[in-house]
């Protein structure tokens, strides 16, 4: 279990912080999905739970080992994958995961295995430099899988892939949740996050606004719309209507008596709806 | 030790192919050039020409007795004027009236030295007295250091070639190694791996030796063949490439890129390299030169490239330099350790 307790951390120490006293609890083999738009702090947390960043104020726990008194060998459990793919250019794929395979000391993938499970191999010999951003992008994922960890961050996994590729990037991460490793997955991707996570957190300046299953936060905060196509002078004109509103029940009914009604649907309420609610902005 | 092996291996594969090998060789075949094709000594002439017009030439029979090079002792005022004349930046001197009461007059068309005119009149003076057949005093001469066969000049270069080159290969390609991996972010991923701090070091600091020791094989055996002192010119490399590269390594860490790195970098070596001052004008040597570790260097791979019997003088040199090595490698720990393995 990982018990993230006050964190807080002010990467000039002029009083604006990053993160700002968070708190969170994630269960054994689960994903935990950290979202929020650019610069709410997402990958600032992540670079204080994994060490990146010394923790100012707070605490991170680890089955309830406090990540100060981590030694070395805690880096054999925990993979990380980042945002900003960095490997060595002038390394190819598969040198860059045998090299990084070989800082381990705990039982590792097999580097050729790996590669072929985010869709590298044909790339497998060239050098990473020459590499396409998506294809940097899986190679890091790649390397935080290469020591079979049991904790696993990864920050925007699916960031600049195709739908193809991502679906395979996802369907490995819920793998690994199969096989009981605890992934936490930041991400501003909110579909990614409600297709893929057990809880996720809304992070908004530094602090979680909400946080809980997905469909918990969609039944809370979520408001059931209709949405409906109808035909007016000739066009077709789309609305989405709350039929909870007074005033969206009025419309709905004129629009039924009207006969214009070409297609209507029921919806929920989408988590980038919901943290637009809470917040007031949107994720881009 | 598997951790250590595979750091060597990708590091080793990464100098390959950033081109830190292809420059040191490119380094290593100027030196070589440099050996190969500058002449072992180079004639310049007598730097003086005498026109001794004493009756009887007293003076230039004496000179030759005394194993002076009679080209320096025309005959004639016409020779005299022509030798004056095709070697602008000689010294004439012309001896005139009697043994008894000479005359001398020294003259010169470029600035010379006061030292080297005080030689000369003094040298003039004791041929003067051989001439009188006057006995010439026996000096008492100590030797501080054993003597010395001359070095030739086309060798003169390899303990500076070995001592400053090693230094800023180990120093500068080692910074440009760290900023690579700035760059890329891999220093990132490293951090979050149990690498941990000295595999880091020592893999780094492997690297630059193994290819110092290249060089200096290289420029060394071009010089001297296989016969030199092997044991103490690479006991001598190792331990200025370490200590460069360990340096080089906690230096670098401090900065953002090879930009911000370049000048506070470039004053470093610069300090470095002032004992190669020292070296070629012994008489530049204040107290402060010398406690730079490239001093004692330069003088201890002289003694073990041409021994001079004062091989005391490698060991006292290594003794110190580990001295040097402990506490570069103290600055290098702590600084890879906060500024590059450890989030500020």
């Amino acid at each position: 279990m990982i018990e993230v307790r006050s964190l807080t951390h002010d990467y000039e120490g002029k009083g604006t912080r990053s993160v700002d006293g968070i708190g969170f609890t994630i269960a054994d083999g689960t994903i935990f999905g950290f979202l929020g738009p650019s610069g709410a702090g997402k990958s600032t947390t992540q670079a204080l739970m994994t060490g990146l960043l010394s923790i100012q104020a707070g605490d991170v726990a680890y089955d309830g080992v406090s990540l100060r008194a981590q030694g070395p060998a805690f880096y054999n459990r925990i993979g990380v994958s980042f945002e900003h793919p960095n490997v060595f250019g002038k390394l190819t794929g598969l040198e860059n995961l045998r090299y990084h395979a070989g800082l381990y000391s705990v039982p590792t993938e097999d580097p050729r295995r790996i590669l072929e499970a985010v869709g590298l191999t044909d790339a497998a010999n060239r050098r990473a430099g020459a590499y396409s951003k998506g294809m940097k992008q899986r190679l890091v994922f790649a390397r935080s899988l290469i020591n079979r960890p049991t904790i696993l961050f990864l920050d925007e996994p699916t960031s600049g892939l195709d739908p193809a590729t991502a679906e395979r990037i996802k369907e490995i991460i819920r793998q690994k949740r199969a096989d009981g490793c605890t992934v936490f997955l930041t991400t501003h991707n909110m579909q990614t996050a409600d297709e893929l996570c057990d809880v996720v957190a809304f992070l908004n300046d530094g602090r979680i606004v909400a946080m809980d299953a997905p469909r918990e936060l969609k039944l809370k905060y979520g408001e059931r719309s209709i949405a409906v196509e109808h035909r007016t002078n000739g066009s077709v004109a789309k609305e989405i209507l709350f039929p909870e509103r007074n005033d969206d029940a009025e419309r709905l009914k004129q629009l039924i008596d009207g006969g214009a009604i070409e297609t209507i649907h029921s919806q929920e309420a989408t988590l980038e709806q919901i943290f637009i609610r809470l917040t007031g902005r949107g994720l881009g | 030790m598997k951790r250590l092996s595979v750091l060597l291996r990708q590091d080793l594969t990464l100098a390959w192919r950033n081109g830190h090998v292809a420059v040191v060789l490119a380094i290593a075949a100027t030196m070589v050039a440099l050996i190969v094709f500058l002449p072992a000594e180079v004639s310049r002439g007598p730097g003086e020409y005498v026109l001794d017009t004493i009756p009887g030439s007293p003076v230039r029979a004496a000179t030759i007795e005394l194993g002076g090079d009679a080209a320096a002792l025309p005959e004639s005022r016409e020779r005299f004027d022509a030798l004056i004349a095709d070697h602008p930046n000689a010294i004439a001197v012309e001896l005139s009236g009697t043994l008894d009461r000479p005359g001398v007059t020294i003259s010169t068309r470029t600035a010379v030295p006061e030292q080297t005119l005080n030689l000369l009149v003094a040298g003039i003076e004791q041929v003067l007295a051989v001439a009188r057949g006057e006995a010439l005093p026996d000096p008492q001469i100590e030797f501080l250091r054993p003597e010395a066969e001359a070095v030739p000049l086309n060798l003169s270069g390899i303990p500076i070639f070995l001592a400053f080159e090693v230094g800023i290969l180990g120093f500068l390609l080692v910074a440009v190694f760290v900023f690579a991996e700035k760059q890329e972010g891999t220093i990132r991923a490293y951090r979050v791996s149990p690498g941990g701090l000295w595999a880091y070091v020592a893999s780094k600091a492997i690297v630059f030796v193994l290819i110092a020791i290249g060089y200096g094989v290289i420029v060394v055996a071009a010089g001297l063949g296989i016969t030199a002192n092997w044991g103490a010119i690479i006991g001598l490399i190792v331990w200025a490439s370490l200590f460069m590269t360990v340096l080089g390594l906690g230096f670098a860490a401090w900065f953002r890129n090879l930009s911000h790195w370049f000048f506070p970098g470039l004053a470093l070596l610069i300090l470095n390299l002032l004992p190669f001052v020292s070296y070629v004008y012994p008489v530049w040597s204040p107290a402060w030169v010398t406690v730079i570790p490239s001093y004692g260097l330069v003088y201890a791979l002289r003694e073990a490239l041409f021994p001079t019997g004062d091989s005391a003088l490698i060991g006292r040199t290594l003794l110190t330099g580990l001295g040097w090595l402990a506490a570069a490698v103290a600055f290098c720990a702590y600084s890879v350790h906060t500024r590059l393995l450890k989030g500020a």
